[in-house]
């Protein structure tokens, strides 16, 4: 008789709930930590103006990457997508004289559509996303050029009021982002389109057998992708109150890092987890600013944490087996 | 005459998460001889290989080679003392060139450290000679040849390092009979020069006629050895399949009146070569045929996952045009795939998600949003019916023992509307108790109405369960038996070609 | 075996792309086909290219490193203090070539010892390196001064460029450890299939270790090649090499119709986009215009590496 003794009768929320336990655990000591030592952390303007509005711009932005990943793939151009919606958005209105919120279906029109030729050649023409979504950030990077007429990286572009007053508001901010969050939330671990999303992210084949149609649930996630950069582009802008040629590119590595963080906690790649990761990483640097480290070291503490955590999950993986 | 192996392995164990792949094996190999290994999928002949090869490690035991014990031996260790493998998945760098591929990790080089094509390539083309394959230019990339000339170019690859012991898995399944008859004489000669050899084969034919001696695995466990001109082939297939379960009663043969549910038409592959059958509804047929057989290819062209270059697939009457897989599973048809971890089952998402992952749509209100609790409650429902042995039906699929795992499988096209159901070697690596409850659920879809296909390289399984079979061989159809009329003698005589033995 | 269309298409696509924009180029622009102008463009063209060289050395083992964004700064800023220190040039270059190599090894362990993924965990230490290079320089610019010979590198022998000639020597070092050694097959082998590799003897963590390793010398010399370049480390140096030498990566596998990553390939890639950069300036085309380019070659590029293949391909991270 074959001896296949049931190891671990962990179940699927246990193994997520331990990890997230210990993620949650770090986090809250953090910031009781900070609370308590860092003069000024705890009040309403710091938290909200230097911890949740810019945690929040990456968040949305690392919202897209997520739902990519989760289907298995990955999008370099999600930087570059924010900061030409953002532009085309913002030149328009200039000319066209428009609201906020035709803006913002302006801009999100635009990523939608860059996501979708991205999703067009991966999911229908076998592309490699790494390859695909690298040549989109040339062609962007070009667009942006040509649209804002200017050939000087860091050029401004000024926006009109209106935007710039709702961009310095936390109502605005702060209730897009959650909105978003939510949204996505419930598009990837409620709906039946995350769920078949993350069935084709986590085994092509069996989805296959299973008669998902996979090829376009790979190309939903990149025109998801491009919705959700497009809305964390704008309300990048509207926080800057300008447009700035070439923003968003640098945006591309912390929506990297932002899943793979939430994924080493969480067990999985999550909306949450990648919230949890923004936090995180800004509630660090918040503290160690207000401590009084210069801003120069912004890179090395995102390095450090990045590698800290990969290398900690790494070792936890490496005991299991 | 006692001689000494040249290889001993003792009581060896190898343990994966959740499984036992092996449990104290012992095998040895004599100088001159040729051993065959047999047994089922997931007996534990390609661990043991892999860690006679020193790819994996035993968690116990010893390996002598040659009198040397082999403890932390790496693979080139174990090259370095003539040990030879040609692989089932062969294992071969396909962009490379066939020469580089027969000298990988083994090129001539000058005293500069580069490598010497010119006598690369001359040592390769001899190599190829050694097997009778004269007509291939050693430059060429290895993906431009055929699979049976890149199984070649393995084996002249094994040749060509005079090996003292050579281990063969699965070598002739892409091979012509010409180029099986060669590779057996060039076995045999090395035998003669008392080169030892492990062959691994699925193909019982093939042990009679070319082992001294045969070891059969189940279960991760060594049942016997055997010398293999004693050992009656009934006796071999009941070691190597286990505990026959006597009781089955058979599925009741169906009317002649029952409708037509699927009509396959001269279907033509590159593995199938013109099969055509029909299935009734109500009925359990039988597909009988050895491993390589083309019963998976023949499958997958019916559920649509691959197109064949010919032939007509009709389901209850409609001409199906473009064939895929939604489109046949909206036609009712579903399909219990062979390797139910990598291609039927999300091992690491819960029992929940897997049951429903095909019939999802009955579980969304408003087009889109999970009714989670219902999905819960009907997952509960199916672990109940089906008798799925699980903690709770979060658990991930990984957990489970492999008879629960299918029957994961099942209750996931349990839950759509089907009534076309294909099983592609549904019992392998489950035990006794498991098949008996599989051949249970097999009937009860049958008593509902439903068409099931048993796809199986079991003969014994197919006669006793199915009220007829068809034994597929080589890509072809060669009978049609009805299992009251014929015995399994017959059934095992087509599965084996239908030929007298030489 | 792909039918001898497709293999035509995919050899000579690329090849024609290039010898066609040269044909166009001298035509058409003036200055285009001087020496002066056509050893411009090697001049340019050059650090990339090695950089490139490095960046292929571990994608032929079937990984990546992005971290060089990270370590060429902050070894140029080394570079820059060493020579303002008086320590000798060739004891400067030898310590940073050190460090880059300190730093590959560094790179493969956690990719060989802890299964990391080489994407991941590589942008974690490039991370790492661009905080070190901050606290460093301050997120200044360095210039070198008087001490150093820039002409060492960037002058001439007679019309030829001396960085060309440097380029040269690299790449056939690299050339002939690639496609002529041993270690190179195992390189090839290791990236196409890891078990076949492990199955045939060969030490699957001991190569991508050396390749790790080679990488980071090379990226060591590209810092002071960048350094001789520009007479000093710039501060904004990463964020402009990693997506032009990704790309020069990627289009190198399929110029000559190999289709996997190879060592001419890379040199004539680099060769491309610098003459793209250079010529478009030279026609006074609009700025865009560059990034543009860059996009359709790379897009065609793997169109044509990609022809019939029209499965999904997954990133597993």
């Amino acid at each position: 008789m074959k001896t296949t003794t049931v190891e671990k009768k962990i179940t699927c929320p246990q193994i997520r709930f331990r990890s997230w336990m210990g993620g949650m655990f770090v986090f809250v000591a953090i910031f009781i930590f900070l609370s308590i030592k860092a003069p000024g952390f705890f009040t309403t303007i710091n938290l909200v103006r230097n911890l949740l509005m810019p945690a929040g711009i990456v968040a949305v932005i690392a919202c897209g990457m997520t739902v990519v990943m989760a289907g298995g793939g990955i999008d370099l151009s999600v930087g570059a997508t924010a900061g030409l919606s953002a532009l085309v958005a913002a030149v328009t209105a200039a000319r066209l004289d428009l609201e906020i919120l035709p803006m913002l279906v302006l801009a999100i029109m635009v990523g939608c559509f860059i996501g979708s030729i991205n999703g067009l050649f991966v999911a229908y023409l076998g592309v490699s996303p790494f390859v695909v979504t690298l040549s989109s950030v040339f062609l962007i990077r070009g667009l942006e050029f040509l649209i804002s007429l200017t050939n000087v990286r860091g050029t401004y572009l000024m926006l009109p009021m209106e935007l710039t007053d709702a961009g310095s508001s936390p109502y605005f901010q702060l209730g897009l982002f959650l909105v978003v969050v939510f949204s996505v939330f419930i598009f990837l671990d409620r709906s039946c389109f995350g769920r078949y999303i993350r069935s084709v992210g986590e085994n092509l084949e069996v989805s296959h057998f299973s008669g998902i149609r996979y090829r376009f649930y790979t190309w939903l996630t990149y025109a998801v992708c491009g919705i959700l950069t497009a809305i964390g582009g704008f309300m990048l802008t509207s926080y800057e109150g300008v447009v700035r040629v070439g923003s968003g590119e640098s945006y591309l590595i912390d929506s990297f890092v932002l899943p793979i963080l939430g994924q080493a906690v969480f067990r999985r790649i999550s909306v949450e987890g990648t919230v949890f990761g923004a936090l995180l990483i800004y509630m660090v640097l918040n503290g160690l600013f207000i401590f009084g480290t210069p801003p120069v070291f912004v890179n090395l503490i995102k390095g450090s944490l990045l590698l800290l955590v990969i290398i900690l999950s790494g070792i936890q993986k490496l005991r299991e087996t | 005459m006692v001689e000494t192996p040249i290889l001993q392995m003792k009581k060896i164990s190898k343990r994966f998460p959740g499984v036992q792949a092996l449990a104290e094996v012992d095998f040895d190999v004599l100088p001159g001889e040729v051993h065959a290994l047999v047994g089922q999928n997931g007996a534990g002949k390609s661990t043991l290989l892999k860690i006679l090869a020193g790819i994996y490690k035993a968690d116990s035991g010893e390996i002598i080679v040659d009198g040397q014990k082999a403890t932390n031996w790496t693979p080139r260790d174990v090259l370095n003392h003539g040990v030879s493998f040609i692989y089932q998945e062969l294992n071969l760098v396909p962009d490379l060139s066939v020469a580089q591929n027969i000298y990988l990790g083994r090129e001539p080089y000058n005293s500069l450290g580069i490598i010497r094509w010119d006598e690369l390539n001359r040592r390769a083309q001899s190599a190829l000679e050694r097997v009778n394959e004269n007509g291939i230019d050693v430059r060429l990339p290895l993906n431009c040849l055929s699979v049976a000339q890149q199984q070649m170019v393995a084996i002249a690859r094994a040749l060509d390092q005079n090996p003292r012991l050579l281990v063969l898995d699965e070598p002739t399944s892409r091979l012509s009979r010409e180029e099986i008859e060669g590779l057996f004489r060039v076995l045999n000669q090395m035998a003669e020069r008392g080169i030892a050899i492990i062959y691994v084969s699925h193909r019982l034919e093939e042990v009679y006629r070319i082992s001294q001696r045969v070891t059969v695995l189940r279960d991760g466990q060594r049942i016997g050895t055997h010398i293999t001109k004693e050992l009656p082939p009934n006796e071999l297939i009941t070691e190597i399949i286990g505990e026959r379960v006597r009781k089955i009663t058979p599925a009741q043969p169906v009317s002649a009146e029952a409708p037509v549910c699927l009509e396959v038409e001269n279907l033509i592959g590159p593995k199938v070569h013109g099969v055509s059958f029909s299935l009734r509804r109500g009925e359990l047929l039988g597909i009988v045929g050895a491993v390589g057989a083309g019963k998976t290819e023949l499958l997958r062209y019916i559920f649509g996952i691959d197109r064949p270059i010919f032939g007509k697939i009709i389901v209850n009457g409609e001409f199906v045009n473009v064939s895929s897989t939604p489109v046949m599973i909206s036609k009712g048809l579903a399909l219990c795939p062979e390797d139910r971890k990598a291609q039927g089952l999300l091992l690491d998402s819960p029992l929940t998600i897997n049951i429903s992952l095909t019939a999802l749509r009955s579980f969304v209100w408003g087009g889109w949003w999970i009714k989670r609790r219902q999905e819960k409650l009907h997952a509960e429902n199916m672990v109940q019916s089906l008798r799925i042995s699980t903690p709770t039906v979060e658990q991930l699929a990984r957990y489970l023992s492999g008879g629960n795992q299918q029957k994961v499988v099942l209750a996931k096209w349990l839950s759509t509307n089907a009534n076309l159901f294909i099983f592609d070697e549904p019992t392998v690596g489950v035990d006794v108790l498991g098949r008996v409850e599989i051949y249970d659920l097999l009937k009860q879809l049958t008593e509902k109405g439903a068409g099931v296909i048993l796809a199986t390289s079991d003969p014994e399984e197919a006669w006793q369960i199915c009220s007829r079979l068809l034994v597929l061989y080589e890509g072809r159809i060669i009978a049609e038996l009805n299992t009251q009329q014929v015995s399994l003698d017959d059934v095992m005589f087509y599965v084996m070609g239908g030929k007298k033995s030489a | 075996m792909p039918e001898r269309s497709k293999l035509l298409l995919q050899r000579y696509a690329i090849l024609s792309v290039f010898a066609g924009l040269f044909i166009i180029f001298s035509l058409t622009v003036t200055s285009f086909a001087t020496t002066e102008n056509l050893s411009n463009i090697i001049v340019q063209s050059s650090l990339l290219a090695v950089l490139a060289l490095g960046l292929n050395l571990v994608i032929m083992a079937g990984e990546i490193d992005i971290s060089f964004s990270g370590s060429v700064p902050l070894l140029a800023s080394i570079f820059v203090m060493m020579i303002q220190e008086n320590w000798p040039f060739l004891f400067a270059l030898a310590f940073v070539l050190f460090i880059g190599a300190t730093i590959g090894l560094f790179n493969a362990l956690l990719v060989t010892s802890l299964k990391l993924n080489s994407f991941v965990s590589t942008v974690g230490v490039m991370f790492l390196l661009s905080g070190f290079w901050y606290a460093y320089t301050g997120g200044t610019s360095i210039w070198i001064g008087e001490t150093f010979n820039r002409e060492l590198i960037y002058g001439y022998i007679g019309p030829l460029p001396i960085i060309g000639l440097i380029l040269i020597v690299i790449f056939l070092l690299l050339y002939v450890i690639t496609e002529h050694t041993r270690f190179g097959m195992a390189m090839r082998a290791v990236r196409t299939d890891q078990e076949a590799a492990r199955a045939a003897g060969i030490n699957v963590e001991k190569t991508k270790i050396l390749a790790f390793i080679g990488a980071g010398l090379v990226f060591g010399l590209s810092s002071v090649l960048s350094v001789a370049r520009l007479s000093g480390a710039m501060a904004t140096a990463g964020a402009d090499i990693m997506l032009p030498t990704m790309t020069i990566a990627f289009v190198g596998q399929t110029v000559l119709g190999m289709g996997r990553p190879n060592t001419l390939g890379i040199i004539l890639g680099a060769l491309l986009l610098g003459m793209i950069n250079n010529t478009f300036v030279l026609m006074n085309l609009p700025f865009w215009s560059v990034p543009m380019a860059y996009g359709i070659i790379l897009m065609i590029s793997i169109a044509l590496a990609n022809i019939g293949q029209t499965d999904i391909k997954q990133i597993r991270l």
